[in-house]
This record gives structure tokens, sequence and C-alpha cells, in this order.
């Protein structure tokens, strides 16, 4: 078999050029591997921002109900309901519905959202109460603009 | 048989530089990817960290009394009895519990008797034993969340 000589050059400059041409490819992966680790951080921590809100307003609205609760416990049994009622009115941020003998209460967060709490005022041996609702919602809801585009006008 | 040969076109200055330069780069490259590394495991630490301490608390909430919510914490390896009792578990590098104690997951808890009921101050937080190599911010501490739970003696049930 005829051995075959194949020169292969890269010239003057040449290694300098692929070695530049190398670091740049590993830069650029470099950074982009940063960037996405970061961004993945950057949202870790704003779901824990919100997470730990959440928390938060939940942990007041627990105090408020156990506010109420002392209040309730602190009644005689034989006073009448509408007094019943406006003692427990008298706690900050508590609206009461003296018809339906009920209570509502809303704790505001940082993040955009909040608890609205309902409780039912019930009579037994004596009062206490039973959470209707605990609902977890946005202080201000987003408001999309309609886009109308004319897709057809139509023919006459 | 094919043979390769390079012309001896490249000069020692030239292969002396690219050496240089692509020292130079490595070092600022390979420490770009160290800390990325290291910012991802954070990431992840921090969402795996945040899972375990909802479910916890969801599992707190869910309890109806407070000496249900202690035959819970019971379930935690390690407890400091005190003004606050201290509940911690302990997790390994791959986030499975009671093999290593890499990470830590502590719950405190704080209870206030009141007339009608029990209010249970409530702090549950994820620590590293080892502080991410690397990087400088963060500290160890990679969770930690603030609430509370009110027990009442009598009613406060949802409606049926």
């Amino acid at each position: 078999m005829r051995n075959r000589r194949t020169n292969v050059s890269v010239g003057m400059g040449g290694t300098l050029i692929i070695t530049v041409f190398v670091v740049l490819c590993l830069m650029i992966f470099a950074s982009l591997s940063f960037v996405t680790a970061y961004s993945d951080l950057k949202m870790s921590k704003k779901a824990q921002e919100i997470t730990a809100d959440y928390y938060s307003i939940h942990g007041n609205a627990e105090e408020k109900l156990a506010e109420i609760s002392d209040v309730l416990y602190d009644i005689d049994i034989n006073e009448e309901k509408d007094k019943v009622l406006r003692k427990l009115s008298d706690i900050d941020g508590v609206r009461v519905d003296e018809e339906n003998s009920t209570l509502q209460y809303e704790v505001l967060g940082s993040k955009n959202q909040k608890i609205s709490v309902d409780l039912n005022i019930l009579q037994t041996d004596r009062f206490y109460y039973e959470i209707e609702a605990w609902n977890l919602s946005s202080i201000e809801l987003p408001i999309y603009e309609d886009e109308i585009i004319d897709i057809w006008e139509g023919i006459e | 048989m094919n043979k390769v040969s390079l012309n001896s076109k490249i000069s020692l200055l030239e292969i002396i530089l690219s050496v240089l330069i692509f020292a130079a780069a490595g070092i600022i490259m390979l420490n770009c990817f160290a800390i990325a590394r290291f910012t991802q495991i954070r990431a992840n630490d921090k969402a795996i960290a945040g899972a375990i301490i909802q479910s916890d608390f969801e599992i707190i909430k869910s309890l109806n009394t407070a000496d249900e919510m202690n035959k819970f914490l019971n379930s935690y390896e390690t407890k400091e009895s005190g003004n606050i009792n201290t509940y911690t578990k302990y997790y390994n590098e791959n986030w499975i519990q009671g093999s290593g104690k890499e990470y830590a997951i502590t719950i405190m808890i704080d209870n206030h008797n009141s007339s009608s009921g029990e209010l249970v101050n409530i702090n549950i937080s994820a620590e590293k034993a080892k502080p991410y190599p690397f990087i400088k911010t963060g500290g160890q501490q990679i969770y930690s969340i603030d609430s509370k739970k009110f027990y009442p003696f009598f009613g406060g049930n949802y409606e049926e």
C-alpha cells in the first residue's frame, strides 16, 4: 500500500484563533449556566416570599380568631344576642351582620393576597363560632384591557 | 497508510500565548461553572425545603387540638423542651430523611394559653449544615416561615 502524506497547516496565528474561539465558547456556556441557575434561584426566592406572606396572614387571621373566641368565651350565656354582636363589633377590623348573626374580617398581606373569614355565631350552653368560609384571594385583580382586532369587515 | 504531519509554522511564542490565554480564561470559567452549580443547588434546596415545610405546616393546620399537634411533632427526630419547644428532623444531601445530617428542618413551638383556647406561634426553618462553597451570600438558612394556629377548647369547626 502506497504511503500518502497529508499536510495540515493552521498557519501563523491559527493556534491563537482556535484557542480564542474555544475560550469564547466555554465562556458563553459558563455564563449561560450561571444565568439559568440564577433565574431558578430568583424564582425560588419569589415563591418563598409569597409563601411566607401567606403563612404570615394566615397567622394573623388565626390570632384574630383567638381574639373573637376569647370575647365569646367571656360573654354570659343569658346575655342578649344583640348585645353580644355589639361587643364583637368592637374588635378591630371585624364586621358584624346582626341579621344573620355572622362576622366577617379580612387580613391583608403585602404580596397582593388576603384571607377573608366568615364566621357564624352559635349558641348552646355558651356562645361559640363556626367557620363558614376561610378564603384566600387577591387584593387587586389585574386589569386586562380588551384589544379588539377587526379580522373581517364583512361584505356589503 | 495516511500520515498527518503539522508544519512547524506554529511558533513557540504562539503556543505559550495560547496556553496563557487558556489558563487565564480557565480560572474565570471554572469559577463561573462552580458558582452556577452551587447556585442551582441552592435554588433546588429552596424549592425542596419549601415543599417539606409547607407540607408540615398544612398538617399542623389540619389538626384539631394542640395534643394532636404534639403527637405529630413527636415524629420528629429530636426534641428540646423549654419555654419554646424545638423539634428537628434531619436529611442527607439528597433530601432523604434519617440517613444524614446535611439539612435540618426545625419547628419552634411557642404556646400561649388564653381563656378559650391555645394560640400557638409556629416557626419552621430549614438549614444547611455547611455553607455553600463559592457563594458568599445567603448564609446557611435556606427557608423560614412564621405563622400561628389557634386551637379553641370549644367550637371553631368548619360549617358542614
